[in-house]
């Protein structure tokens, strides 16, 4: 039970690397995130205003095995606010998927999420809410994420943000985990690196195409 | 005093002719600049649109509002600056965006169309202009020539 909630809980820690889960229509996200011992890949694709589909995929090295997640995912983006100098959002989002630590060992797992956010070109906040329950294990993770950035950016050059999250996993963390780290856009790409208060490297990437 | 009478009479009938013959030019070239279905009167009137628009705070926002207009295919260059909330698109040649396919445009990027603005202000100038001067709250709009404000229905 323990090792599937572990799996499960890292890919929607990973998760919180991401911006937002549903871009523009016909647009189509690859990102690809470390953190620690864990690597993942996901991709989406707005395929209509407001809906995007996707699949990820997580390996994860532990102690004694190396485990592996991965899932379909459909997000909706359930409404916007267009502000006249801001963006708020709010999204929902469903999956399922197969975790596993041999192939003998599959299950499915069921995922529904949420998440809010609100930016401007100096503040960026965030809270996301996920379960993923399987026939082994049920778990929720929260994360909130605060940032802001040192300069006003605009379409040229890159934009600089400084973030930290706060996540906490039940049944994983019996602390909240703080991860401050350090975003940077430019064009259509997306860099992210930090180091959490337990040490963890992150890194993340994206595109946008 | 024959030859007299004969340069009179050239003279005479040259004036006479002239008048004639300049008329008959003009209105031919009235005939060509009123023909309706004639393709080059639109591409002498490739105009620029200027936009306000509502959300768009990062470059990623920026990419969705490229890649629908580059989509339309009816645009030559999309600019947009965030200080000014402003969406600058230059048309193509022969092309003609209307209001309801840049509201489109804009929807499809996920964004909030405010006022939209045409303008024979050349599109260097204003991205220029824009990319060159702060926004400041009392004046967000940036003076410009000759604008016409667009229904977006």
């Amino acid at each position: 039970m323990r090792p599937f909630a572990l799996i499960s809980c890292l890919c929607l820690l990973l998760g919180t690397t991401e911006a937002h889960p549903v871009a523009f229509k016909g647009a189509t996200q690859i990102t690809a995130s470390y953190v620690g011992d864990v690597r993942s890949v996901e991709a989406y694709h707005t395929y209509d205003n407001g809906v995007a589909f996707g699949l990820d995929a997580e390996w994860m090295k532990m102690p004694d095995t190396d485990r592996y997640l991965a899932a379909l995912q459909h997000n909706w983006l359930v409404h916007r606010w267009n502000l006249r100098a801001a963006q708020g959002n709010f999204y929902a989002g469903a999956g399922m998927g197969v975790a596993d630590s041999s192939l003998e060992d599959a299950s499915l797992f069921g995922r529904a999420a949420m998440q809010a956010d609100f930016e401007t070109r100096w503040i960026y906040t965030a809270f996301k809410s996920a379960v993923n329950a399987g026939e082994n294990f049920t778990h929720f993770s929260n994360t909130a994420s605060i940032g802001f950035a040192p300069y006003a950016h605009d379409t040229t050059g890159i934009a600089t943000w400084i973030i930290v999250d706060f996540t906490y996993i039940t049944e994983f963390d019996k602390d909240l985990r703080i991860i401050p780290k350090l975003r940077l856009f430019s064009g259509s790409w997306f860099l992210e690196g930090g180091v959490s208060l337990d040490g963890d490297p992150l890194i993340s990437c994206m595109i946008h195409f | 005093m024959k030859h007299l009478h004969l340069l009179l009479a050239l003279a005479l009938s040259s004036c006479a002719v002239a008048p004639d013959h300049k008329e008959t030019i003009a209105l031919k070239a009235v005939v060509v600049s009123d023909a309706p279905e004639k393709p080059v009167a639109p591409a002498a009137t490739s105009e620029t649109i200027v936009a306000n628009v509502n959300g768009i705070v990062c470059s990623f926002c920026v990419q969705g509002v490229t890649k629908r207009f580059n989509a339309l295919g009816k645009s030559d260059d999309v600019f947009v600056s965030l200080e000014h909330r402003k969406v600058v698109v230059a048309e193509k040649p022969g092309q003609f965006i209307t209001g309801t396919e840049f509201a489109q445009a804009i929807r499809e990027a996920g964004f909030k169309l405010e006022k939209i603005e045409r303008t024979a202000t050349p599109f260097a100038e204003i991205k220029s202009r824009l990319a060159h001067t702060e926004s400041k709250p009392a004046e967000d709009e940036p003076p410009m020539e000759n604008l016409v404000t667009l229904s977006t229905r």
